[in-house]
């Protein structure tokens, strides 16, 4: 299946990354390298589907690191 | 009046901020030790963690904001990287970066966003979006997004 990363990013730099198309807990994976890039995650979110065959997830990144 | 802060950003990658900077129009000034703020402390605001009042205005790197008189001073020390600015008005970086710098650190977050995306094996679409945010007294405000749609080839 192909799965798919959509990541939103607002004027004040706040992240919010979504997935779909991945099998499983594929989809934590997926979007882990976007995490890792970005800093911290402020928030994870996961659609009522986390449990069918296609998992949606959102997960809200906050830029921030230094004060 | 002088209002040094630190941009709320964890700079990983200089060479995204170099690629945000010129998706912004801003001029990334290699090498070039100080900026341009108020050049006094008042002492109203407090400083930013980890500086003194004689740090301020000395930098690694500068970027200059067309239009704003004030800089933004780039300061990496002990493998950690900062962005220091002045945002009072009359500096005029906030007018043009918005409130907290959150112009650059869109800007940054999706040149980041975009690179370690295409390292992945990912191929990268871009759109602008409105997004839906709270703001205080303004309440819901349709927002300026940035969306990027990644998939595998």
């Amino acid at each position: 299946m192909a799965g798919e990363i959509i990541i939103e990013v607002d004027d004040e730099g706040t992240v919010e990354v979504k997935t779909h198309g991945f099998k499983g807990k594929a989809c934590m994976k997926a979007s882990e390298f976007v995490e890792q890039a970005l800093g911290k995650v402020v928030s994870t979110k996961k659609t009522g589907e986390y449990y069918a065959e296609e998992v949606k997830e959102t997960v809200r990144i906050k830029s921030n690191g230094n004060s | 009046m002088s209002h040094v802060s630190a941009i709320e950003l964890e700079i990983k990658d200089v060479d995204a901020l170099k690629a945000a900077c010129e998706r912004l129009g801003l001029i990334w000034m290699q090498g070039k030790t100080t900026y341009r703020w108020y050049g006094q402390w008042v002492g109203d605001y407090p400083l930013p963690e980890g500086f003194k009042v004689e740090d301020l205005g000395k930098c690694t790197h500068a970027i200059s904001v067309p239009g704003a008189s004030y800089e933004i001073g780039v300061v990496t020390r002990n493998g950690k990287t900062t962005l220091l600015w002045d945002f009072w008005s009359s500096g005029g970086l906030e007018k043009i970066l918005g409130k907290g710098g959150g112009k650059l650190k869109q800007a940054y977050t999706i040149e980041t966003a975009k690179r370690a995306a295409k390292k992945a094996g990912y191929r990268v679409q871009e759109k602008r979006t409105l997004m839906d945010r709270f703001r205080g007294a303004l309440g819901m405000q349709q927002v300026d997004g940035i969306r990027l749609t990644l998939r595998r080839y």
